[in-house]
């Protein structure tokens, strides 16, 4: 969904329009009210949105645009960091920030601000691995 | 013995009787009538019009079925070898497990699609049932296992495999079961542990992936239980060694297979590295990284949270495509339950994080990524996980309306899946199921007689087989066929457009764009109202 994955409000929007037209006919011939319990705008609106939203935490995603070796340091920085909430809340703001597009940035902007986030958290997972790493050591000897 | 536990829920206390693992106790309690409706619902989702959905027996299961039948009434493969441990079929050399079984179920219903497709059905319900049995062994929690046992059942991932001729269903069984009576085997300290390693065996001689994934797996298990290993082995010295032995033997046609021109080319021709871009001019560290970034970035795609949960694999055979290989409202509980097991770390939190993280290192050395088939077996840690992560959300959230609420989104989201697999998915995935197939074969057997000769197209992948298959060919007629996928008898198969320069009427199966000089007798459509083949008299 969208340009190399950085979908918006507006491929939310038309992949809602293009769904309830292909998948209603395909349901023909069964009763109206099972064919509109699946096929509704509300539905397939939420599910679009929830596609878009957590396309961009989707690893595929990141490994277009990032090295898929930092992958793990990424993961640890969001697993073992103390504020999550504070950390979630950052990121999902940006992302909604992306998604409802409201300065129409190019796709080149998107994509340095997307490859800085990861690469940061990456860094941070990093510092944060050795100095466990090295707090470790100094625990055991 | 009747223990009273009090669920999640204070409106809803369930009496649950202690379930032993070996056999389940018939008492006047919950836990029967529960793992019963579970059982039914697996049995129901599974067998249900299991030979017309998919529509279409495809290449590979026409191949397994005839593969089967000629086993069953000759004792060859179609190439007349005795008893193979390895069957050449479409020189992709398919590994002897499900056909054997396929010999099996074709005795017993006849051949036919749902006789092809049973012994999937048949191991995908009593992946259930082990399933259960081993997450009681590892939690003692009734709750988690039943709850694992019910996502298993309606999962979306294991419905699809279990529902066509897939080998790797059948292997994730003796995995599932070898796992178990090891871990049992290991507890109890008993030789049913020889057992389990026979059905780690069985698996490697069911499908590919296993070949990576019990090595690995197996280190972990003796990491992991080391001590425990080391009792058994004081105590079965001799047993192990005798056993030991015996196995190797087991494993040496395997062996022998696998490193056979045959076994690697299986191998060479699925391998990761015909993606990555090297030449002999490439230096060796740019090939090492480029390799090791590949291989990276395929490992990782079977965590992608759109294959997970929003498209599932892009290959039409191996899911819907409009939902994921998961539910999305298991996503959070998914989320919860990986979070809390890294947490934790009680041993069965262990032993299927390092099962997740094993599974899906098969599909990543092989293209294309992500493989749902490949990765079958990271369906069975992550739906731990996600009864996991719901457990303890049930234990924090214990209201009726949260209990009523995720009920509401199970039987929704499953709900969607059975529409979308019975009503979508037959009209949209008809040729990756080889739709129209089966009714062109028909239709030449029906007609062939009035013709001296039959002129099929190469567009038909694999006709042969499905005249094998739906016609009336005698298995010792057919391992006399040197080239078949050519021509045999009256039959001949061509890549371009064919011309009768003869006298002779001909029967000829053509593609949808040609208009041969003759007497157009037939058209074939699938389920989707594509035309598929013109068949023409010329």
């Amino acid at each position: 969904m969208g340009d190399l994955g950085f979908c918006t409000i507006v491929d939310i929007a038309n992949t809602t329009y293009t769904s309830l037209l292909s998948d209603i006919p395909a349901d023909f011939g069964m009763p109206f009210f099972f064919i509109r319990l699946l096929h509704n705008k509300l539905s397939i609106f939420s599910w679009s949105t929830l596609k878009c939203f957590f396309q961009y935490f989707d690893i595929e995603q990141i490994t277009q645009f990032l090295p898929p070796v930092l992958i793990p340091y990424i993961a640890y920085f969001l697993i073992r960091i103390p504020k999550k909430k504070v950390i979630y809340s950052l990121l999902g703001s940006v992302y909604i920030f992306f998604i409802l597009d409201p300065f129409h940035w190019n796709l080149g902007t998107k994509i340095i601000i997307y490859q800085v986030l990861y690469f940061g958290l990456s860094i941070l997972g990093g510092i944060l691995f050795t100095l466990r790493l090295n707090k470790r050591k100094l625990v055991h000897g | 013995m009747v223990w009273r536990f009090k669920s999640s829920s204070r409106h809803f206390p369930v009496i649950i009787s202690f379930v032993r693992y070996r056999k389940i106790q018939l008492n006047k309690d919950l836990a029967f009538p529960l793992i019963l409706g579970i059982i039914l619902t697996t049995f129901l989702v599974r067998f249900f019009a299991l030979g017309n959905y998919p529509k279409s027996l495809y290449g590979d299961e026409v191949s397994i079925g005839y593969e089967a039948y000629s086993i069953l009434k000759t004792g060859r493969d179609t190439f007349g070898n005795f008893l193979p441990f390895s069957f050449r079929s479409y020189e992709d050399f398919k590994l002897p497990s499900y056909i054997y079984a396929t010999s099996i179920s074709e005795f017993l219903f006849g051949r036919n699609a749902f006789a092809v497709r049973f012994p999937s059905a048949l191991f995908g319900t009593l992946t259930i049932i082990t399933f259960i049995t081993l997450l009681l062994l590892l939690t003692r929690n009734k709750l988690l296992s039943f709850l694992g046992g019910l996502f298993l059942a309606t999962s979306a991932w294991h419905t699809h495999f279990s529902r066509a001729a897939f080998e790797s269903n059948m292997s994730l069984f003796f995995i599932l079961a070898g796992t178990f009576l090891i871990l049992h085997g290991l507890n109890k300290n008993s030789r049913v542990l020889f057992l389990g390693l026979f059905f780690y065996i069985l698996s490697l001689y069911t499908y590919h992936s296993p070949r990576i994934f019990i090595p690995f797996f197996l280190l972990f298990l003796f990491v992991m239980y080391k001590r425990k290993f080391l009792s058994f082995w004081q105590k079965y010295k001799k047993a192990t060694l005798v056993v030991g032995i015996m196995y190797i033997i087991a494993l040496l046609p395997y062996f022998q297979y696998a490193f056979s021109p045959g076994g690697l080319i299986r191998a060479r021709s699925e391998s990761f590295m015909r993606d990555v871009k090297i030449t002999s001019s490439t230096p060796f560290y740019e090939s090492i990284y480029k390799a090791g970034n590949r291989l990276l970035e395929n490992y990782f795609s079977y965590f992608s949270l759109e294959f997970l949960f929003f498209h599932g694999d892009y290959n039409g055979r191996h899911s819907v495509r409009e939902i994921g290989m998961l539910y999305l409202w298991q996503m959070p509980f998914l989320l919860y339950g990986i979070y809390k097991g890294i947490k934790e770390k009680r041993e069965e939190d262990l032993l299927f994080i390092s099962w997740l993280l094993i599974a899906p290192v098969a599909g990543a050395l092989a293209s294309p990524n992500p493989h749902a088939l490949r990765g079958l077996n990271m369906v069975l840690p992550l739906l731990y996980f996600i009864s996991r992560g719901f457990v303890v959300f049930l234990n924090r959230y214990r209201s009726l309306h949260f209990s009523l609420f995720c009920t509401f989104l199970f039987v929704y989201f499953f709900y969607q899946y059975l529409h979308i697999y019975y009503i979508h998915y037959p009209k949209r995935s008809g040729p990756d199921w080889s739709d129209g197939y089966r009714e062109t074969a028909d239709y030449i057997r029906t007609h062939e007689n009035d013709y001296s000769k039959v002129v099929i197209t190469a567009n038909f992948s694999k006709a042969y087989m499905y005249l094998f298959f739906y016609g009336n060919f005698d298995p010792n007629q057919v391992q006399k066929y040197k080239n078949p996928n050519e021509s045999f008898d009256k039959y001949l198969f061509v890549r371009n457009s064919y011309t009768n320069t003869s006298d002779e009427k001909i029967l000829y199966v053509a593609r949808e764009i040609e208009t041969p000089l003759g007497k157009h007798l037939e058209t074939i459509r699938n389920s989707g109202n594509d035309i598929v083949f013109e068949i023409w008299e010329i």
